[in-house]
């Protein structure tokens, strides 16, 4: 069966002088998925982000956007993607609504009534200039404008940045509200990671420019779990070398060990612990959500041998 | 709707408040300044004087407020939707850059151009403008627009920038910061200054503008790093400079006028070449002149030549200096005078020819050629006149008190005509020995070039009036008094002169109407009567400037050899008169004698000999009815022979 991907980069590189901010990066994302993208600020993903819009040439690879060619994306195909950033700038001199207008008049899939029920649910402030509107409004103005006319591909980059918590939760709701609606692709960039895992199911995590996992939350809700064990003696650092390659981010605290184990199982989980460490005395899990397997996964990355690419 | 629609109305609302600032200013400047603009001369923004004169600094911040609103709508415009800025909100949206770049020019262009060209027509064509004169304005339209608004869009295209809007706000701070210093700088005893200087205004705009360009630039290599746009704005800079500094030349149209008026008739007199010296900041200079008899014309027609661009070619290959157009020649504004005087004397005389200086080179220069030259060859720009009957004829001035008062003088125009200059004259006629002397006093209120000769400050009240007296010299006798033209009472400083009593107010109008240019090609060596040039020198001793010895010189420019014949004279007057007889015989006189000159074309040698009665009778008579024009017509010699 062949697999439509809304986003595709293979082998995709781009330098900025001594620089490597992409790095050879292999990233799919499938059509109707709604994808994070995750990392470390510096780690790649507003300039990934700007290579699949064609503000940024490769230096090398390819990078496709709902089967074209990045490169060769022309300004009509924005008929069929949105792009919403916290750097973006809005026109000056007029109003939400008349914003709006403008974009009813350019985009063939506007639908005003969508834009009316996403401004009455946004709570936006139609009339007043764009260029005295806050961040927050200005950021929902944004929104509305890059999903009213329901692109087939939304790509976001840090729309959460700057905002205050309740205009946070209001963009937040906004966007798990639509995101249901309709067959189309999200790619969210973002550091809020609470606020991401509510609305997508996927996540991109990338690391100085190379891909480092690529999760199916649904997936990781049920395999990741955060094991935690006690055990007769203190174990001893070099001990920790041989344990399985899906059990990252382990600590050793007294008597007490802790890691993320990506495939749990409890049997095999508990067999492979009495096999290299002994008898266990406590052995208890417990679920992750996608900011601590983001936070285990950052643990990893500064071991200098957990920086390994993890699929699930 | 389309995208081009819709990006039109955007920009529109983005620039809402800006045109309520620039409706105003061009509102403005259609009501009180195209009236004036109508006025053109043809080829330069002449009239720029008048309207100074009618409104003063208001003209001057009107005229900057239209450029400077145009310029802050282009930026405006296309900042909004930067082409190179990484965040504008265009590059993620449907609407191709042809789109954004049309929506932007014809926002340019309307404002800047066609919205004022066409609010200006009615005015222009109620106020009779020609139609030469609109093809003018249309050209110096275009040209104003890519003065202003095209070079900043294109600056405004490297890179939104907030400095550059700074930029923009202090080269019209330090232009207005100029004007008010000139302003308050030149007292009534300092030279004028004319707030509009389109040529010193450009330098300074140009060089500005430059300064700010050139930083610009470095500016957007450091961030941007770009090749390409670096290209560009070296280019954006080099062609505003030249835009911003070159002088342009807007010989555009040629009118058709609603009488055949035959080129043949505007033709240099190539049998008539005339030679003469001057010195040119310093620099001794020798120039070959003619004439451009105008012949069998309609009464009351004038033509004055305004550019000429010649080359001298021979053997050497040189080019001689010529005169750009619109670059007055030197004598401009007394030709005019001098053609309007003699347009004057009744209907039935006509001009008889505009002197005219075909190329001139400097003396060393000059001299390596002698022998050399072959050929002239070029163009020459005039433009033509019309004069027109008395607009209100023997309205005698009224003494009172010490004043002299024109009751009321109602400038009535013809129908139809847009009146670009005219002249007041007022005749004076005494009889003195049972002959009849008609004296006129002219004065031309709208050529303040002309009237500064005589060392009034144009920018005082008071009119000057040369008066068509001639001393025993011949000279003009200027005399300064004051009056004022608009119907209201005149100060006259010496109100015992007689003539004044019994002057009569003559309101003659001179109608512009067009450009035209006439290309004339002079062979020399084939030439009999251009072959040889004569060139008289005089000197004079005396206080009074008479003449007490003359050399009458000979050049042979096709043989090389120059032979000199000199002789005295007994307290002559004015100008050297020339008849030439046939290709190798002339006749020169002054006031006081008359010489038959003439040339062995063998040896290139000339020999002064006494003329014949007949011969001085007919010089006299020519030089009486020509009146020193320094040229006398073939048809008077040929009445004669």
């Amino acid at each position: 069966m062949t697999i439509n991907y809304a986003i595709e980069t293979i082998g995709l590189s781009r330098r900025f002088g001594s620089t490597l901010a992409v790095d050879n990066l292999d990233l799919k994302v499938q059509s109707g998925s709604l994808c994070a993208l995750m990392g470390p600020n510096g780690a790649g993903k507003t300039t990934l982000i700007k290579i699949l819009l064609r503000m940024l040439p490769p230096t090398s690879g390819t990078a496709s956007v709902l089967g074209k060619l990045s490169a060769k994306i022309e300004q009509s195909d924005f008929q069929r993607i949105g792009y919403v950033s916290e750097n973006q700038q809005l026109p000056e001199g007029i109003t939400a609504a008349q914003l709006f207008a403008y974009c009813r008049r350019i985009y063939r899939g506007w639908d005003q009534h969508f834009c009316k029920k996403l401004c009455a649910e946004l709570d936006l402030p139609l009339n007043r200039p764009l260029g005295k509107c806050s961040r927050g409004q200005s950021m929902k103005a944004l929104l509305i404008s890059s999903i009213a006319f329901s692109p087939e591909l939304l790509i976001m980059d840090e729309p959460f940045s700057g905002l205050d918590p309740l205009t946070r939760e209001e963009f937040a709701s906004g966007l798990i509200s639509v995101a249901g609606e309709g067959d189309w692709s999200m790619l969210i960039s973002s550091h809020d990671v609470d606020d991401v895992e509510r609305i997508v199911d996927h996540a991109a995590i990338i690391n100085t420019g190379q891909s480092v996992a690529n999760l199916d939350l649904e997936k990781m809700r049920a395999d990741w779990r955060t094991v935690e064990v006690v055990l007769p003696d203190s174990p001893k650092q070099q001990d920790l070398s041989h344990l399985p390659e899906k059990w990252i981010g382990a600590i050793i605290s007294g008597r007490r060990l802790k890691f993320t184990d990506t495939a749990f199982d409890p049997g095999f989980c508990q067999r492979e612990l009495t096999q290299r460490l002994g008898a266990v005395v406590e052995f208890s899990s417990h679920p992750l959500s996608l900011r601590d397997a983001y936070v285990e996964l950052a643990k990893s990355w500064k071991q200098s041998d957990a920086n390994r690419a993890i699929v699930t | 709707m389309n995208h081009f629609t819709a990006q039109f109305i955007k920009d529109g609302r983005l620039i809402l408040r800006e045109l309520v600032v620039w409706a105003f200013a061009t509102a403005l400047s259609t009501i009180l300044i195209t009236p004036w603009v109508g006025s053109w001369a043809g080829n330069q923004l002449s009239n720029i004087d008048s309207v100074q004169r009618f409104l003063g600094t208001a003209a001057t911040f009107i005229i900057l407020g239209v450029i400077v609103t145009n310029w802050l709508i282009a930026h405006r415009l296309i900042a909004a939707d930067n082409p190179v800025n990484p965040k504008a909100f265009w590059l993620s949206r449907p609407v191709g850059p042809h789109v954004l770049a049309a929506s932007k020019f014809a926002w340019i262009l309307s404002l800047a151009w066609v919205v004022p060209l066409f609010s200006s027509l009615p005015i222009l064509l109620l106020s009779g403008t020609t139609k030469g004169a609109l093809q003018c304005y249309l050209g110096m339209g275009v040209l104003f627009t890519a003065l202003g608004a095209i070079p900043l869009a294109g600056f405004s295209l490297v890179r939104k920038a907030r400095f550059l809007f700074y930029a923009i706000i202090g080269i019209f701070v330090i232009q207005l910061a100029g004007q008010i210093y000139f302003r308050i700088g030149s007292g009534p005893n300092l030279p004028s200054y004319s707030p509009v200087n389109v040529e010193q205004a450009r330098k300074v705009v140009g060089l500005s503008l430059t300064v700010v360009g050139v930083f610009a630039l470095i500016y957007i290599q450091y961030r941007k790093r770009n090749f390409w746009i670096g290209i560009l704005s070296i280019l954006s800079i080099s062609g505003m400079v030249w835009t911003m500094t070159n002088k342009w030349s807007l010989a555009l149209y040629s009118d058709s006028i609603d009488f055949p008026v035959p080129t043949e008739k505007f033709a240099i007199d190539s049998g008539r070449l005339r030679a003469s010296s001057g010195t040119s900041n310093k620099v001794p200079y020798f120039q070959i002149e003619s004439t451009m008899p105008i012949i069998e014309i309609e009464p009351g027609l004038v033509a004055k030549a305004h550019g000429v661009e010649s080359e001298l070619i021979g053997t050497l290959g040189r080019t001689a200096r010529s005169f750009k157009v619109g670059q007055s020649l030197s004598n401009e504004i007394a030709d005019t005078f001098e053609l309007t005087r003699v347009s004057l004397r009744g209907t039935e005389a006509q001009p008889h020819g505009a002197s005219i200086t075909l190329a001139r080179e400097n003396t060393a220069d000059w001299d390596q050629q002698i022998g050399q030259i072959q050929r002239i060859e070029g163009t020459i720009h005039y433009r033509l006149y019309r004069i027109h009957e008395p607009l209100r004829s023997r309205n005698n001035l009224v003494r009172h008190k010490d004043d002299w008062v024109w009751s009321k003088m109602e400038a009535i125009q013809p129908s139809g005509l847009n009146v670009k200059t005219f002249s007041i004259t007022t005749e004076d006629r005494t009889e003195k020995d049972g002959l009849l002397f008609d004296d006129r006093l002219l004065v031309n209120p709208d050529q303040n070039e002309w009237l500064d000769k005589s060392g009034r400050n144009s920018r005082s009240s008071s009119l000057s009036f040369l008066r068509n007296m001639r001393t025993e010299s011949n000279d003009f006798q200027p005399e300064t008094r004051s009056m004022n033209v608009d119907g209201n009472r005149k100060s006259v400083l010496a109100p015992e002169k007689v003539w004044f009593e019994q002057a009569e107010l003559w309101l003659p109008v001179v109608e512009n109407l067009g450009s035209y240019r006439q290309d004339f090609s002079i062979d020399l060596s084939e030439n009999q009567n251009g072959r040889w040039l004569i060139f008289p020198t005089v000197q004079s001793d005396r206080d009074d400037g008479s003449i007490t010895s003359f050399n009458i010189s000979l050049i042979d420019i096709v043989g090389g050899k120059t032979t000199t014949l000199g002789g005295g004279i007994d307290k002559a007057y004015g100008q050297w008169n020339t008849l030439w007889l046939d290709g190798n015989s002339l006749l020169m006189g002054t006031s006081k004698g008359v010489f038959k000159v003439t040339i062995n074309p063998a040896d290139s040698t000339i020999r002064r000999i006494k003329p014949s009665i007949e011969e001085v009778k007919m010089m006299l008579q020519a030089m009486a009815q020509f009146e020193n024009s320094g040229f006398i017509p073939r048809e008077f010699l040929r009445s004669r022979m």
